[in-house]
Formats: structure tokens, C-alpha cells, sequence
């Protein structure tokens, strides 16, 4: 099971700010693709942490059991 | 760096402490400080009473670990913190404390922008704007 968690609007969106999901062995473009269609989250400009480093999510990337996958909307510090 | 988040308000007297820690440091010729304080932003008819922030910390302390070191490369300077806040900050008080020390004047200004723009820029941080009536925005930064 891997763990998908989200923040900001986009927690808000999800109605959640992290589950446990069986996605291993799909890729993460795959994955956002779903994530997309079921919440619809086409509509935020994100970012996509794997394992706490912010990855390019065009890129390919097999989805591990153990990865930890956070979606981040826009940083609003200060 | 440590510790950098703070919950709730940054207060006077934690700003205050903070600056008379320093006067023990006798290299240091000038400070400077920037601090982000909430604005009660009126939108359709309502006030922005506060800002609640959210924040990815494991990321968050990564990125603002490369952060220091970079600054500390880029200016010359005898030390530098970094305080945010998280949970709920009500319009008027202080979220971001960004504290600059150096020998002289000239780096300290430059290194405070180059800092305050780099953690706003680069720390996943998420601001939640809560209306007088409740309902709520999420903070864009200009």
C-alpha cells in the first residue's frame, strides 16, 4: 500500500489529507491521471513529491509499495 | 536550520529575546529584520480575519536547509534564522520572522530579500484565508 497525501485546496478537494492505496507497479502519470478524474484536480497547478523530493510528474516513474506520494498546490508562505 | 515553525503568532517579546541573544556576539555590526505580518484583506464585502498555514514539513525543513546553506554562501554573513508560523494567525500579528546578522550593512539588506523571496518561493507552505463569516480562500502569493 502506498501513501498519497495532500495539502491545501487540494486536501480540501479530496476530502481527505492522506490515504493508503493499492497503486504499485503503476506509474505515477497513471496515477495522477486517476487522481485527477476521481477528484477533480485538473483544475490546481501542483507539485508532486515522491519520498520527499519533488519530482517532474511527465517523467516515468513505477510506483513502489513503500513510496510515499504528496500533491502540493501552490506555496503560499509568508 | 531548526526549529523555524512556530505555532500560532510570532510575538513581540519572541522577536525581542531573539535580538538581545545576540548582543553577546560582538562581531556583529548589523541586523536586519523582515516580518510578514497577516493583512485583513477585504474581498466581496468580507475582511479576512486570519490565516491558518498548513505546511509539508519533512519537505519543508529540506528546502530550507539548502536555502541557508546557499545564502550563507552567497552572502557574507555571521548568522541568519528563519521563523514561521503554523495553525491559526489573526490579522495584525506576525507569521514570518527573517532575522539577518553581518559584520556590516550592505550584505544584511541584500541577504534579507534574497531570503524572505527564496522561502516564500521554495517552502510548501499553504495558506488558508478565514473570512469574518467563515468561509474561507486559499492564499495566492504575488
Amino acid at each position: 500500500m502506498a501513501l498519497i497525501r495532500y495539502f491545501g485546496q487540494i486536501a480540501e478537494a479530496t476530502g481527505c489529507t492522506r490515504e493508503k492505496v493499492c497503486i504499485a507497479n503503476i506509474n505515477l502519470k497513471d496515477l495522477m491521471d486517476r487522481l485527477n478524474e476521481q477528484y477533480g484536480l485538473e483544475r490546481f497547478q501542483k507539485q508532486i513529491a515522491v519520498n520527499q523530493v519533488l519530482v517532474n510528474p511527465n517523467k516515468t516513474y513505477l510506483i513502489k509499495d513503500s513510496d510515499e506520494i504528496v500533491i502540493l498546490p501552490p506555496y503560499a508562505g509568508g | 536550520m531548526k526549529n523555524v515553525f512556530i505555532e500560532g503568532a510570532i510575538t513581540p517579546e519572541f522577536i525581542a529575546q531573539s535580538l538581545a541573544k545576540h548582543q553577546t556576539k560582538h562581531s556583529i555590526g548589523a541586523h536586519n529584520i523582515f516580518l510578514g505580518q497577516v493583512r485583513a484583506d477585504e474581498v466581496d464585502g468580507q475582511k479576512v480575519k486570519g490565516i491558518e498555514y498548513t505546511c509539508y514539513i519533512e519537505l519543508a525543513n529540506s528546502q530550507l536547509e539548502t536555502i541557508r546553506e546557499e545564502t550563507f554562501q552567497k552572502y557574507k554573513l555571521t548568522c541568519m534564522h528563519v521563523y514561521h508560523s503554523l495553525g491559526f494567525v489573526e490579522a495584525g500579528e506576525v507569521c514570518l520572522f527573517v532575522f539577518v546578522s553581518a559584520e556590516r550593512r550592505k550584505e544584511v539588506y541584500a541577504a534579507t530579500e534574497y531570503l524572505v523571496n527564496r522561502v516564500k518561493e521554495e517552502v510548501p507552505i499553504f495558506g488558508k484565508e478565514i473570512f469574518d463569516n467563515e468561509t474561507h480562500q486559499w492564499k495566492v502569493n504575488q
